[in-house]
Formats: structure tokens, C-alpha cells, sequence
């Protein structure tokens, strides 16, 4: 019974997502057991219990016995949830858990430069207080670094604290540091191609989706890279990371480029915000440059390279510049290659996508400078550093580059002290007002932080 | 693009509905508004299935296949069949059983099938029934004196699943049937036996008793959704033939 209760508290589960069945648990007698139904029915409208979702559903065939059972077509990937299903939760305790001690957590000794140290303090106070607080932080600015402080006061006090963003590499880029800043802490990596099963902990780590399954049990919940697809727009994502916070509990919102929902809220003053408009290496975020490119489709449609992109690419080439390529389509990008293995033919490159099986074999020899340019999807848009390149996105017009994923391609330009300046081009086939609002938030970021003292250059 | 029902798109449809997807490989759909559609003034249905995963579906044609289980022998990597027509698997076949049959397969079980089976039976997302409708459909006009008889599954997995594929599917294409068969279910699933453990076993499958009343004669088509092994198959059939019926055939999605 211990066993089971350990997986109810805090979460919102099928019987058969812990490995049981109905009949089974009811036998246990968990007094503190709550059952809902899995699809509520209030007069005419429907809710699915686990995901929120009010309008797709989906006639069953099934063997229940009720005469209108049926199923959620927006969380089918988490499992069927019918009519005739049930979904468990115990409340977390009211007493503090036992790792709550006075001596910190907190292994990390690095210093935080001034504006991290004051977001540091406001997401504390944040968590002190209960609520929301969005980090606007530009790439490079040193996000987590600024949460430890949250993280270890909320551990200290005993409370569960999770860590989510909507993409897997980045949660799995974030485990071993969060493991090696606190490594007394048990934290768990929980996404949906981890190999870890759920088991209560006192930090957990995962992809937004994971929070589906919790029920108010985070006293600190940060996500990370909140502008980032899917989580952006996405209203049962929104919904299950509301919910999967204590009531009492606090949301920390890590993002690069807020979108204009949130920057709306911020406006009006309803969401408080920590803006850190400059990198940890105090050199301005480069600037993007538009460059008209022409149809680029119809010629690489003809087997041909675009004359813009062609000298653009080898007078960066020729100065030994090593450059990211960023397009919006991958058959579009195959078929590119092919015509660029004639014109670049003395240069080392590849391409990389989401469904490319050796992507993380080619960006690491992107990284140890085996290849002078590396044509990429949006899949290298954040996550990823590379020292000393160029960036060239060709055709930022496509729909695919919102502002939030343009920001994000331009801050892979300079990010190491070492080398922080760098090169970033959109060749368009039109400016958008997503490029033109991208480059108009790195402009007013670079102002904002020269005015605070925060660049020296 | 011009926005007819701006509003009503933006606000309304577009929210209850969401981006449709497909139910096989969930990609979203690029599902352009024709003209057509505005004017029909009826709810408009999103296809199902996407181009990429309809055309990821290959046929077989019936002249080039195994002569008792429906293999495509064009296949390079299957060999060849021998003098009688019999594929390699058919062939060590008879090293177990003596007993020949026929089957029939629409497609090959390849990855877009196996995507669409795992969605269907594993997901347990009914919306995918439909997919085979039209082929069944011409082949029970072309045979309309047949009896069609759905693979059963036992009642363990029917219960877990809440529903017979072989029979949902025939549903879907409303093709009448009669379950003649039962299966007792041997205990773990399929896959996790081996290939000698699955050819042994071909008991699972029993007639139900009151099967007096039927002709004998009539033919009897033996529909699964796919054939692996063939041990469920040949079980159904050696049941079904030991029960009288003297014109069994088998037909199956894939092979």
C-alpha cells in the first residue's frame, strides 16, 4: 500500500500507469485516495479530467457497458482515456518531506555577474511569496545558474521541486549540471525516451509533457525555454504545468523571447518579470542583417544556388569563418545539399535534422571543427553552442521562423568569452514581421543593457 | 488568402477542431479549404490519413505470391518459391504440420502497416478502422455468398483493448459476419514467443458449438488483420475444416 500511495501523491494517474488495475487498488483501502472520473460531464460538456481538453473526443468502441463511452483524442499519446476510466490522486503532505534541513544544498561555487545576482534575488523572493515571474533572458545570459538559489531554498524547506522545458535535449542537457550543483539531491529525468520510470523524489527533471501526470505537487516549478514549440501555444500544456503546481506553490518562466501574450501581461503589470538583456561575457548580442535573396525556392527547385547566398557563403568561407545554415524545410535543405557539393566543392559540410539519424554524431564534428559550414533545420535552434561561427538563415521569410526561433538562431553567434562577436544574416525573399521584430528585440536588448551598464562594448 | 469566415475560422472552428493530424504518424495534415468545401455548407472532415503514409502502403499482387499464405515473392530478400509455389517459410512449414491452406493479403506488413497496427490495437484509436474499408468492400462483392469470419482474440485481450480488431474492422466496412471461432488465449502475448514456440501451438483456436444450422458448403472467408508466422491461421483453419467446412480461405490485410 505504501508502494502505491508513494505514486498517487501529487499526480494524476491511470491505474495502469502504475502498473495496477482498478479492482487492485480499490482492494488496498488507501484512505486519503481520491478517484475521479477520467471524462467529467456536466450537463453537456465534457472535460477530460487529465489533459483539460474540452472538444475532441472520440466515439469508443468498447466493452464498459456505457452507452456513450468515449475517448480524448488530445492526450491519446499519454494513453487511451475513456468514459469508463479512472484517474487517482493523493494530496501531498502538509508536513515538509525529510530531506528538509538548515545546511544548504548547494555545491556550485561560481560567482553570478550583477544582473544575474538580481534575478537570483527576485526569483527568490518569488518563491517566497507564491506566484508567477517570467526571466526574459537574452542567450548566453546564464538562465540556470540564476534558479539554484530558488531551488536550494525550496529543497532546504523540504518541498518538491521540478525543473521541465518542452524539449528533450535541453532537459537532458540540464540533469548532469543540476546533478552536479546539488549532489546530495536525488533527482529524477523523467521524458518520454528516458529510461527512468517515475518514483517520488525531491527534484525532477523532465519535458513539460511529463507534468500531465501531477497533481499540485511542485512548490517550485521552473520551465525552461517556454517560447519553444511545443509548449508555446499549446493550451494543454498550460494547462497540466498550472495545475502540477501546490496552490500555494510558485512558476518560474525561463524564456529568451517571451511570447506577446506575455509580453502583454507584462505591460499591464498583471506578470512580474526579471529582464537580463545582456550575456554573462558583457559583449552586445550581434545584430542581424537582412539580405534580400530572390525566389531562393525556385532555384534550388532548379538545382542551382541562389548568387546572394553563393557569395555570401564563400567571402565568409574564404575569411576561414566556419557558418550554420539555417532552412525551413528538410527536403527543400536535401535537396540544396546536393547543388552545393558542386559550388563548395573544396569545403567540408553536412546537414543535420530532426530526422537524421546521425545528427548528434555530425554535430559533434560540427563542434570539433571537422566541417566548414553545416546546414541545419530549426531542430540547432536552441540548445546548442558552437564557438566562433557565422549564421546565414536562408529564407527567414518561411513561417517556420517565428521571431521567438529567429532570436534563438541569432544567439548561437558569440556565445563563448573567447570568441563573442559574429556574423548573422537573413536572406529573405521578403522581410516578415517576425524578422523585423527579431532584430528589433536584439537591438532594443543590447540598449537596454548599455544603458544599465551591462555591455562594454 | 482571402478570409471568408475569418472570425468564425479564427474564433470557432479552427479552436474546436485544432490542426488535424495524422492518426498514423500524427504529422499534421495540410488540409487547404477548397472552394468545394465552402459551398457544400456541410461540417468539413478532415481526412485521417496523410499522402505520405497512404502512399507508404504497398500492395501485393495476387499473381506473384506464395500459393498457400499471400507472400510477395517479388520481395528480394524472401527467395523464391519452389516447384509447388510454396515460399521458404511454407516450405519448413510442413516440417511441423501436415495441413496446406490459402491466403490472401492486400499489403505488405511493412513500417506504415505496423505504425497503423500499433495505433489501432496498441493506442487503441478506433479512428483508424476505416483505412482498409474500400479493398474489403470489393472483395465481398466479388463473393457474396461467403461466409466472413473475424480471427477472434481471447477474452483477456478484448477486455484490456475493449474491442475485437478483426471485427471492428469488418464493422467499419459493414460487411456481415458471424463468429464461428473462439480463442482460449494460450497464455502470453504473441510476441514475446519465439518462432518454434508459435508454430507448435496451434490449438488456441476452437469452432463454438451450435454451428448445426450453417451450410458446410458455403465458402467461408477467414479474415486477421495481419499474417506473421501463420500458427493463428492455420489454427483457425484446421478448426474450421475439422468443424465440416469444406471451402476455407484466408484473407488478411498484410502479409
Amino acid at each position: 500500500m505504501e508502494a502505491v500511495s508513494n505514486l498517487l501523491r501529487g499526480r494524476l494517474v491511470t491505474a495502469k500507469e502504475i502498473g495496477q488495475t482498478d479492482v487492485a487498488i480499490n482492494l488496498l483501502d488507501i484512505p486519503e485516495l481520491q478517484i475521479f472520473p477520467a471524462l467529467e460531464k456536466e450537463g453537456s460538456r465534457l472535460t477530460c479530467r487529465r489533459c483539460g481538453n474540452q472538444t475532441t473526443f472520440q466515439e469508443n468502441s468498447c466493452q464498459c457497458g456505457l452507452v456513450d463511452c468515449v475517448y480524448c483524442l488530445k492526450c491519446l499519446n499519454f494513453g487511451k482515456l475513456r468514459t469508463c476510466d479512472k484517474l487517482y490522486h493523493i494530496a501531498e503532505a502538509t508536513d515538509p518531506y525529510s530531506w528538509q534541513r538548515d545546511q544548504s544544498y548547494l555545491a556550485w561555487t561560481g560567482t553570478l555577474s550583477d544582473q544575474q545576482a538580481q534575478a537570483s534575488k527576485e526569483i527568490c523572493q518569488t518563491y517566497q511569496a507564491g506566484g508567477q515571474r517570467l526571466v526574459w533572458a537574452v542567450t548566453g545570459a546564464g538562465k540556470t545558474e540564476m534558479v539554484f538559489e530558488a531551488v536550494n531554498q525550496a529543497l532546504m524547506a523540504g518541498w518538491k521541486v521540478a525543473l521541465a522545458t518542452p524539449r528533450i535535449d535541453v532537459a537532458n542537457e540540464l540533469a548532469p549540471r543540476f546533478k552536479k550543483a546539488f549532489p546530495e539531491v536525488t533527482i529524477q529525468l523523467l521524458h518520454g525516451q528516458s529510461e527512468e520510470t517515475y518514483a517520488e523524489s525531491p527534484f525532477t527533471i523532465g519535458s513539460t509533457h511529463q507534468l500531465i501526470r501531477f497533481k499540485e505537487a511542485f512548490d517550485l516549478l521552473i520551465i525552461d525555454e517556454i517560447d519553444a514549440f511545443p509548449y508555446d501555444g499549446d493550451p494543454m500544456l498550460y494547462f497540466a504545468s498550472d495545475r502540477a503546481v501546490k496552490k500555494t506553490g510558485s512558476q518560474i518562466l525561463l524564456t529568451a523571447t517571451p511570447n506577446p501574450s506575455h509580453e502583454k501581461l507584462i505591460k499591464e503589470g498583471k506578470l512580474p518579470v526579471s529582464i537580463l538583456p545582456a550575456r554573462y561575457h558583457r559583449h552586445h548580442l550581434p545584430v542581424p542583417i537582412h539580405q534580400w535573396v530572390g525566389d531562393w525556392h525556385s532555384i534550388i527547385q532548379a538545382g542551382k544556388v541562389p548568387y546572394v547566398f553563393k557569395r555570401l557563403l564563400g567571402r565568409l568561407l574564404a575569411k576561414g569563418r566556419r557558418v550554420l545554415v539555417f532552412m525551413p524545410n528538410i527536403d527543400l535543405m536535401l535537396t540544396f545539399v546536393k547543388s552545393c557539393r558542386q559550388v563548395f566543392a573544396d569545403y567540408r559540410f553536412e546537414s543535420v535534422s530532426s530526422k537524421d539519424p546521425d545528427r548528434i554524431i555530425k554535430v559533434q564534428n560540427m563542434r570539433d571543427g571537422r566541417y566548414d559550414f553545416l546546414f541545419s533545420t530549426t531542430i540547432l535552434e536552441r540548445g546548442v553552442t558552437f564557438a566562433n561561427i557565422d549564421v546565414i538563415v536562408l529564407g527567414s521569410e518561411d513561417q517556420t521562423f517565428t521571431t521567438a526561433a529567429l532570436v534563438q538562431i541569432s544567439g548561437r553567434v558569440g556565445r563563448k568569452p573567447k570568441w563573442p562577436s559574429g556574423s548573422v544574416y537573413f536572406l529573405h525573399y521578403g522581410k516578415t514581421k517576425a524578422s523585423i521584430a527579431a532584430i528589433r528585440q536584439i537591438q532594443s536588448m543590447n540598449d537596454q543593457a548599455r544603458k544599465r551598464g551591462l555591455i562594454d562594448d | 488568402m482571402i478570409r471568408l469566415f475569418g472570425g468564425v475560422m479564427d474564433g470557432g472552428l479552427a479552436k474546436a477542431t485544432g490542426p488535424s493530424t495524422c492518426v498514423i504518424c500524427q504529422n499534421t495534415l495540410d488540409n487547404q479549404l477548397t472552394l468545394a468545401d465552402i459551398l457544400a455548407l456541410s461540417p468539413i472532415k478532415p481526412p485521417l490519413f496523410c499522402q505520405e503514409c497512404l502512399n507508404g502502403l504497398i500492395a501485393i499482387d495476387p499473381k506473384t505470391t506464395c500459393k498457400q499464405c499471400g507472400r510477395d515473392m517479388t520481395i528480394k530478400s524472401v527467395g523464391q518459391v519452389d516447384k509447388e509455389g510454396f515460399c521458404g517459410d511454407c516450405q519448413s512449414w510442413r516440417n511441423y504440420h501436415d495441413w496446406h491452406f490459402t491466403n490472401q493479403a492486400f499489403y505488405r506488413y511493412n513500417g506504415v502497416f505496423k505504425d497503423w497496427l500499433v495505433v489501432l490495437k496498441g493506442q487503441g484509436d478506433i479512428r483508424g478502422r476505416h483505412l482498409f474499408a474500400k479493398e474489403l468492400k470489393a472483395v465481398y462483392r466479388k463473393h457474396m455468398e461467403a461466409i466472413w469470419v473475424p480471427m477472434p482474440s481471447s477474452s483477456e485481450k478484448v477486455a484490456n483493448r475493449g474491442f475485437n480488431q478483426t471485427r471492428l474492422i469488418l464493422e467499419a466496412a459493414v460487411i456481415p459476419f458471424q463468429d464461428l471461432l473462439m480463442s482460449e488465449g494460450s497464455g502470453g502475448k504473441q510476441a514475446y514467443k519465439n518462432r518454434h514456440d508459435r508454430l507448435q501451438d496451434t490449438s488456441k483456436i476452437k469452432v463454438k458449438k451450435d454451428l448445426e444450422n450453417i451450410d458446410k458448403n458455403r465458402p467461408i472467408i477467414l479474415f486477421d488483420d495481419v499474417y506473421t508466422t501463420g500458427t493463428t491461421m492455420f489454427s483457425a483453419y484446421k478448426a474450421l475444416e475439422l468443424a465440416g467446412f469444406s471451402q476455407v480461405s484466408g484473407l488478411t490485410l498484410a502479409r
